[in-house]
């Protein structure tokens, strides 16, 4: 069935639909099918000996999910001083991991022609599939495969 | 493919997995024991629903091994042949084959791929009869034909004998599948000789022209009875209340085909006290019973209806339970018409224990227990939470209600802890085979002792321990246990002996592997260890026997010279040690040299809930394993002392290190206070004190994985989520000690 409609598609041109969320100043985007929910920051426990980018575990619904700084992670420059009030499931082969995000904008259809991926930067090259254009807005659209494995240090 | 059709496939893996597992238990048990027919006879009920089952599922090729398999049982139940080793050889491999069917069946989703030519052949060679002893019966008929006849005609004996329930007096169901029926001797005589080779399963044998006359009578709609009367003993006019009965069932529009004794014989008043009657109605049985019981005189009727089995092939249908009714097992070889009066009474001494253990069971995705365990989980946190709310207001109503709800989650989460228990016997039964092969193959002798393997434990942990079991029973048969020459030039027996036992011991189980075999050396072992830089030689001739015996656990470690196909790869006990330990076990060993070696593992009951004392350090609480605490206490920090620059404490003449689980995490340590809680763990063989904030008491606590993402973080084995919704870390006591 999702076979048949992704080829449907192909045949005129591939949608993604992204969701994108603010970090700081910088729009981020996550393929909106990874996206599992947006929470409120709930009380999160610090795993001691953890990597610098996890910022611990929170209890989501009686499941303990870890908790990742995505600007760490990346090792993008943000205004200093961030306070995330908000923190994006994703759930990506099984395993569910939170990000910290600012504010969760919204869903963006994405051709994949409008994904200019010249644009990559040396140090975001693996993770970023490209920049998306909208308007004045320039939003880093993340792989998520990348992401997650960048996050459990591979 | 379809969803339903993978549902059916699951549930097909499932239940033959479970089936092969029988057939494992039970061929093991045929082949200490040749005569023992009640395994014969499981492992063929178990072999017949499996070929049903791979035919339904349209596997033909496991269809057609089962089918071989279960002439040559069949055969072997008949005494036409005899249980050897050659046979059971044959057999076992069968089931090997059969286990790699399924296995293909479950990652390609069929069973072609396996070649079973060359089993089918030793198969037809062991039904022809053509073995070594001399005094073998030779199979009476060419291979083909036996194979027909063989299976045939045994398996539809059972089915004679298998009964359904009888209504009794006053309509009542009895329990047991059927009483042996007294079957009045003389009057047999008068009768035609039983067609038994196919029709009805009946009491009375039944001419072939009564079987025609029911099944038409079936076809219009009529059930066939069977019906047996007993008159009060010291009746008088015997044939006028027979009579009664006859008529009294003409009035219900019913059709008697025949009676044992003959109605001639009836109006003679030539018979006992009973009389067996083949009745065609459509009045319930209920009902045709009180009337009987009505006529006076009349003590007892039973009455049931008769199966009908022509046409069904006999080795495809029929339920598990109906194959049970078996040969008698004093005399294999006697004839039909003894059978008809031997085989009920044996059928109803077999078919309870096989039933049994097939029954009351059903199959749940461990996925779902896992999911109702986190709902459950969440059901405690809720509560807590409503109490927590609760204790602010004090409503006396609500507080009675909450207290029963809180019994009641205790209960359900205790039922749930169960439902995910079962027997280590899941991973044992595959043993005692696995280990009379690799002893063959390492040309050894060593017998398996089993003992506790009812002991239950988690389904999780069970999966787990099967591979650290399977290493450690290699290195026994491959490092412990002598040759045979070898034992007995040290005077111990030939075969060496190899324990497997499991027991409760507290909250935990323990399962230990002892072999009888030459035991640890501890010189070598230290020279190895010399050898490969992991100790110099003063520190070895100061350790201990076991701490010496505990360098077999490092990693890279292997003192057997020669590797071998099997074990002795060098990954052997660190691989056990590690896979125990992520189960919150642990491993110990003890060791006499020339006497043998025992490897003691303790687990804990479930992976998911495991009692804790929970501690604060640093505004953080972490809980540590009630299992590796030894006791705790206030502790002055001016008893801390220094000792080669570690700090340790002494209690009661044993020095103790003190770990501050603060600077472990990183922080660094409160130096404020006069006097610090110390909690005294067990790691390994030895005590560790740890330092922490506060002890906040003790709680049973459902671990959970911490994920991908902590992978390199060895200091907790995971976490836990309390009452309050917080989460609590659990320490891993050996990283914590090691760093």
């Amino acid at each position: 069935m999702a076979e048949k409609k992704e080829q449907a598609v192909a045949k005129r041109e591939k949608i993604e639909e992204i969701l994108s969320f603010k970090i700081g100043k910088q729009e981020f985007a996550f393929n909106v099918d990874s996206v599992e929910l947006v929470i409120e920051r709930a009380e999160i426990t610090p795993v001691p000996k953890s990597r610098s980018y996890i910022e611990g575990v929170m209890n989501l619904r009686g499941r303990i999910v870890p908790v990742v700084d995505l600007t760490k992670l990346i090792h993008i420059e943000t205004e200093a001083d961030q306070h995330f009030e908000n923190v994006l499931i994703v759930k990506h082969e099984g395993a569910e991991v939170g990000f910290f995000v600012n504010e969760v904008r919204e869903v963006i259809n994405v051709k994949e022609s409008e994904i200019d991926t010249g644009a990559r930067t040396d140090q975001l090259d693996q993770k970023v599939r490209g920049v998306v254009k909208r308007g004045k807005r320039l939003i880093l659209f993340m792989d998520i495969d990348q992401i997650m494995k960048a996050c459990e240090g591979e | 493919m379809n969803g339903e059709y993978d549902q059916y496939l699951s549930t097909f893996i499932d239940e033959a997995q479970e089936y092969m597992r029988v057939l494992n238990d039970k061929m093991l048990a045929l082949e200490s024991e040749p005569e023992n027919m009640t395994a014969i006879n499981e492992i063929f009920r178990a072999i017949h629903t499996l070929k049903g089952m791979s035919g339904t599922m349209g596997f033909e090729t496991m269809t057609k091994l089962c089918h071989r398999m279960e002439n040559v049982f069949d055969r072997a139940r008949n005494g036409e042949i005899e249980v050897d080793k050659d046979m059971m050889d044959a057999l076992f491999s069968g089931v090997d084959h059969l286990e790699r069917m399924t296995q293909s069946i479950a990652s390609k989703g069929s069973d072609s791929g396996t070649d079973i030519t060359e089993i089918l052949a030793v198969y037809e060679r062991i039904n022809r009869g053509e073995k070594k002893p001399p005094e073998k019966k030779p199979a009476p008929k060419p291979p083909t034909v036996v194979e027909k006849k063989a299976s045939k005609s045994p398996s539809k004996q059972p089915k004679t004998a298998g009964i359904p329930a009888e209504t009794g007096i006053k309509g009542q169901r009895k329990e047991e599948r059927l009483e042996p029926v007294k079957q009045p001797e003389p009057q047999v005589q008068g009768t035609q000789k039983p067609d038994y080779s196919e029709g009805f399963e009946s009491p009375i044998p039944l001419p072939s022209e009564i079987q025609n006359t029911l099944r038409k009578g079936i076809e219009k709609g009529y059930v066939p009875y069977y019906i047996q009367v007993k008159l009060t003993s010291g009746t008088l006019l015997k044939g006028a209340r027979i009579y009664m009965v006859f008529h009294r069932m003409d009035e219900m529009n019913s059709e008697i085909l025949y009676s044992v004794p003959d109605v001639e014989t009836i109006e003679d008043e030539r018979f006992d006290l009973t009389v067996e009657v083949v009745l065609l109605s459509k009045v319930p049985q209920e009902k045709i019973a009180e009337a009987i019981l009505n006529i006076a005189e009349i003590e007892t009727v039973k009455i049931h209806p008769l199966r009908f089995f022509e046409d069904i092939e006999p080795e495809s249908t029929p339920p598990p339970a109906q194959v049970v009714g078996q040969k008698p097992i004093e005399s294999p070889r006697m004839g039909q018409a003894d059978l008809e009066q031997k085989a009920p009474p044996v059928e109803h001494t077999v078919a309870p224990s096989g039933a049994a253990s097939l029954s009351k069971t059903i199959r749940v995705d461990i996925e779902k227990l896992d999911t109702l365990m986190n709902l459950m989980a969440e059901l405690v946190i809720a509560r807590s939470r409503i109490n927590e709310t609760l204790k602010k207001y004090n409503i006396k109503q609500v507080a009675e209600s909450l207290s029963q709800l809180s019994r009641i989650t205790l209960d359900l989460q205790n039922i749930v802890m169960k439902i995910r228990m079962v027997p280590v016997a899941y991973v044992f039964n595959r043993f005692p085979k696995m280990v009379s092969e690799l002893s063959k193959s390492f040309n050894k002798e060593v017998q398996l002792l089993i003992s506790g393997q009812e002991t239950e434990l988690d389904r999780t942990v069970v999966d787990e321990i099967g591979e650290p079991l399977v290493h450690l029973l290699r290195n026994v048969i491959d490092h412990a246990i002598e040759t045979k020459e070898e034992r007995l030039k040290k005077g111990k027996p030939a075969a060496g002996v190899a324990r497997l036992n499991a027991r409760h011991e507290g909250n935990t189980v323990i399962i230990e592997v002892i072999d009888d075999g030459k035991g640890l050396d501890r010189d070598s072992i230290a020279r190895k260890a010399i050898e490969k830089g992991i100790l110099d030689e003063p520190t070895a001739a100061r350790m201990s026997d076991e701490e010496i015996f505990l360098l077999i656990f490092l990693p890279n470690f292997s003192t057997k010279k020669q590797v071998t196909e099997l074990s002795g790869r060098g990954v052997g006990m660190d691989v056990v040690k590690t896979r125990i330990e992520s189960l919150n076990g642990s491993v110990s060993l003890e060791s006499v040299k020339e006497v043998g070696t025992k490897v003691k593992i303790r687990l804990p009951l479930t992976l998911a809930i495991i009692q804790a004392l929970l501690v604060n350090v640093s505004e953080n609480v972490y809980a540590i394993p009630i299992s590796m605490i030894d006791s705790t206490l206030n502790l002055p920090i001016a008893d801390i002392q220094l000792v080669q620059s570690r700090e340790v404490v002494v209690i009661r003449g044993e020095i103790i290190p003190i770990i501050w689980l603060q600077e472990v995490f990183g922080l660094s340590r409160n130096r404020e206070r006069q006097s610090v809680h110390v909690v005294i763990t067990r790691v390994g063989q030895k005590k560790y004190g740890f330092v922490v904030d506060h002890l906040l008491g003790q709680d049973d606590i459902v671990i959970k994985s911490l994920g991908r993402l902590f992978k390199n973080v060895k200091e907790f084995s995971g976490g836990a989520i309390l009452g309050d919704g917080r989460i609590a870390l659990i320490l891993e006591g050996t990283t914590i000690v090691a760093t």
